[in-house]
């Protein structure tokens, strides 16, 4: 009776041990809103029922509306050593899911073509190590912390026009399809 | 032995609640005044008005023949709760928008702000 309990405690404390690692990390980028279903006939309608977009496309002759949301649920395990849980192994993977709604315009502003998405990917499974008490990224996300595309557009015009590849005027004059706003 | 036991549940709910925190936040882009009172008016106001109440925009485009001045501000913020046994850290990313289009005179046609979400999806 004595070994048995010895050995429950022996056991729940493993446990517990093992259990100190357990980790959930959450990313939001963006926001779609959730609008009911609806047929726009000119840009005017989508920017009334959904907003700025988050990015525009000008085409020689067309225009596109981007909206796009992802978030991104990391769940991780840790794995400790027993009496040495100073350090822990971690392992993460992480699942995106992404909410993508697209209208294309007319230069005159008539909507020839809408699409909304919804969908899921995995951006992979990975390990660390670290110190316990410190939560560890798993997976490489850095393509998701660059800087925002509109909020270095003037400093990228500074660049010497020798030196950079596009040109004020063709960018500001639609000669060539540029994407503004986030790039995720 | 109660008081073992005792000891025992103590020690752990301890554990449990020894915690610490994180939280952060960073902006980026321009400064958000289209979400203070502001007055424009479609076929009236200019890009002058916009440029004179909310300053620069972060991206200028034509389109066709009109002129699409677009404004963002990046907000991060990330909140952490770490336990013994669980840990979770959860940042958002808000991207908020205002988008003005302009006539080949220069007066606004359309305009519109991002919608902001209420809660974390």
């Amino acid at each position: 009776m004595l070994r048995q309990r010895k050995l429950l405690r022996i056991i729940s404390l493993f446990f517990l041990v093992l259990l100190t690692s357990c980790s959930m990390v959450k990313r939001q980028y963006g926001y779609v809103a959730t609008v009911p279903a609806f047929s726009p006939k000119n840009y005017h309608d989508v920017l009334t029922q959904m907003g700025a977009p988050d990015s525009i496309a000008v085409l020689n002759d067309a225009f596109i509306f981007a909206y796009h949301s992802v978030t991104i649920d990391e769940p991780q395990l840790g794995l400790a050593i027993p009496s040495f849980d100073f350090f822990k192994f971690t392992l993460g993977s992480a699942t995106a899911t992404h909410n993508y709604h697209f209208y294309a315009f007319s230069l005159q502003g008539d909507t020839i073509n809408l699409q909304q998405n919804h969908w899921q990917n995995t951006l992979g499974d990975s390990s660390s190590i670290g110190l316990i008490f410190v939560v560890e990224e798993t997976v490489d996300l850095a393509s998701f912390e660059t800087k925002r595309a509109a909020n270095v557009w003037g400093e990228r015009l500074l660049l010497d026009i020798n030196l950079i590849e596009i040109s004020f005027e063709e960018i500001v004059l639609g000669k060539r399809l540029d994407l503004i706003g986030q790039d995720y | 032995m109660m008081k073992k036991n005792y000891q025992a549940i103590s020690f752990i709910l301890l554990s449990c609640f020894l915690s610490g925190c994180v939280n952060y936040s960073r902006d980026a882009g321009v400064e958000n005044l289209w979400r203070q009172p502001q007055t424009f008016n479609n076929g009236t106001t200019t890009s002058q008005q916009v440029l004179a109440a909310l300053g620069p925009p972060s991206q200028v485009l034509a389109v066709g023949k009109q002129t699409l001045y677009y404004y963002l501000k990046e907000q991060v913020t990330r909140e952490g709760l770490i336990l013994l046994i669980y840990n979770e850290t959860t940042e958002i990313s808000v991207f908020d928008r205002a988008m003005f289009i302009f006539n080949e005179q220069g007066i606004l046609v359309d305009y519109s702000y991002s919608k902001l979400a209420d809660k974390p999806e």
